[in-house]
């Protein structure tokens, strides 16, 4: 309960310090250690398939891009000209977020394990990837195909935002040049003539 | 006090190996090269490398005056703290491991992903342009090529049914992965060249290219570090190479070696593959190799994996 309610204060003090902190890649950098912190939380209640996953994901990928876009974007750090009265209103609700973790409290006092489901003998000694792909691939498949579409929208979206047709730009490996090749003396291929 | 004692031996050990294997590299490659190596300093050489830590040690540490000073001190420590911990769960034997986690290769596909923030920090904190631009190429190149080892372990995964490094070495005990999965074996030979960013893929730390890339703010301890951290992150490339895909400490058709050298001779072989690696081959530009890890790689994986998986689906020799 030590370890939760330690743990539980540093979240608390990471996730008020991002926007506390002068330095626009500190609040990256506190970000990843917000991240961090939750999959510890993850692994203290034994689901370590999703720290890990947490740590993989969200430290290993999104936290990158996020700091990428940061570093490429010229982006002037903004002068904090409120009075310092605000931080140490920021820093009194940091303290209250650490001693009045109630959270750690309950979950050391609640029974959420015995679902309705007839599958708690399942829970006996088997790992925590056979216990959430034995829902998630059966009893939740649809979810989880909605959300692998969800994020092809936003892969695509990503891509055709950003994407600019420039009419004139110089490319390799065109298709004209790959027409050019004839591999046997006779063969071409055979390509509609493309706007751009 | 028995597992302190052990983890100190243990980087103790795995130090002076690191220490030595720059030595051996630099012999390989004079070799290759028709030259000698070091040989001035003890007999062949071999006080070459703890001259050289010793001239680190000595140097006298610049810090920029523009930099970040925490992050610029904390990020070699962050690279070098990271490369000696995931070899935690690595099997040299059957009971010679530190830690024997049943999720053991997530624990090192995850380290590896924390790792490159060790890059992207020391790269930013120099505050020096040629150090920010390696440190982002670097980073990217980790991160695509991290997209395509995942890949190549799932498909191992889904024969052995485990993440547990013992598990996965004692499955191959009739015949190895690297067997049966060649071209995925080479496929995460190369992604492992370039996860280290390691020749032909060293491009963010070339001298040519961008004077050695988000190392170059750093003098002395920690460029000791960096070195360090990436020399034994090629001895756990090469580690991991050896546990997915060629049998760990599982015995070779060379019977007379005794059980506990199969696996540190097997990462020798691998180490001089590294190294013969880098005496022949040229240097990718950065467009080539970004289209090596995305266009070509990641979807050879992808499809080597729907290959297997389709393969066990349909012989029904699938056990969960």
């Amino acid at each position: 309960m030590v370890k939760l309610t330690l743990l539980l204060s540093l979240l608390s003090i990471f996730s008020f310090s991002i926007f506390i902190v002068d330095n626009l890649i500190h609040s990256v950098f506190l970000l990843i250690l917000l991240f961090l912190t939750s999959s510890f939380i993850l692994f203290l209640m034994q689901v370590d398939f999703l720290g890990f996953a947490f740590i993989i994901i969200y430290v290993g990928a999104i936290a990158v891009l996020f700091l990428f876009v940061i570093m490429m974007i010229n982006i002037k750090n903004i002068e904090n000209t409120k009075a310092k009265s605000f931080k140490l209103f920021i820093l009194i609700c940091c303290c209250c977020g650490i001693f009045f973790n109630q959270w750690s409290f309950f979950f050391y006092h609640s029974n959420l394990l015995y679902w309705d489901l007839n599958i708690s003998r399942l829970f006996d000694s088997f790992d925590n990837i056979f216990l959430i792909s034995k829902l998630l691939y059966s009893f939740y498949n649809f979810s989880f195909l909605i959300a692998g579409l969800i994020l092809l929208v936003a892969m695509l979206g990503a891509i055709l935002l950003t994407m600019n047709f420039k009419p004139n730009s110089l490319s390799q490996l065109s298709p004209k040049q790959n027409a050019r090749i004839s591999y046997f003396n006779n063969s071409t291929f055979f390509i509609k003539k493309s706007i751009n | 006090m028995l597992i302190l004692s052990k983890l100190l031996i243990f980087i103790l050990l795995l130090l002076i190996s690191v220490a030595f294997f720059t030595l051996a590299e630099r012999k390989v490659l004079a070799v290759i090269q028709r030259r000698k190596g070091p040989n001035v300093i003890g007999a062949f050489g071999f006080l070459q490398p703890i001259s050289d830590g010793l001239k680190l040690l000595i140097k006298e540490t610049i810090i920029p005056s523009h930099s970040n000073n925490l992050i610029f001190l904390f990020s070699p420590v962050l690279t070098f703290f990271i490369s000696l911990v995931s070899w935690g769960p690595i099997a040299f034997d059957k009971k010679s491991v530190i830690g024997d986690i049943n999720l053991g290769v997530l624990y090192l596909l995850g380290i590896s992903s924390v790792g490159v923030y060790g890059i992207i920090l020391s790269g930013w904190s120099s505050n020096s342009k040629y150090a920010f631009l390696g440190c982002l190429r670097s980073a990217a190149q980790m991160v695509s090529y991290e997209v395509s080892i995942g890949f190549v372990i799932i498909s191992v995964l889904i024969c052995c049914n485990s993440l547990n490094i013992t598990e996965i070495i004692i499955f191959q005990k009739n015949v190895y992965f690297g067997i049966a999965f060649l071209p995925l074996s080479i496929v995460f030979f190369i992604s492992g060249l370039a996860e280290t960013n390691r020749h032909p893929f060293d491009l963010p730390e070339a001298e040519s290219e961008l004077v050695s890339g988000y190392n170059v703010e750093y003098s002395a301890m920690g460029f000791a570090l960096f070195s360090l951290g990436e020399y034994s992150n090629m001895l756990l490339m090469s580690s991991l190479n050896i546990i997915l895909f060629w049998g760990g400490w599982l015995p070779t058709f060379l019977y007379f070696i005794p059980g506990i050298l199969n696996f540190p001779l097997k990462i020798c072989l691998f180490t001089f593959l590294y190294i013969i690696i880098r005496a022949i081959l040229p240097r990718y530009r950065y467009d080539q190799l970004m289209l090596l890890g995305w266009k070509i790689f990641l979807p050879l994986s992808i499809s080597y994996l729907i290959l297997n998986f389709s393969i066990l689906y349909s012989f029904d020799v699938y056990n969960y």
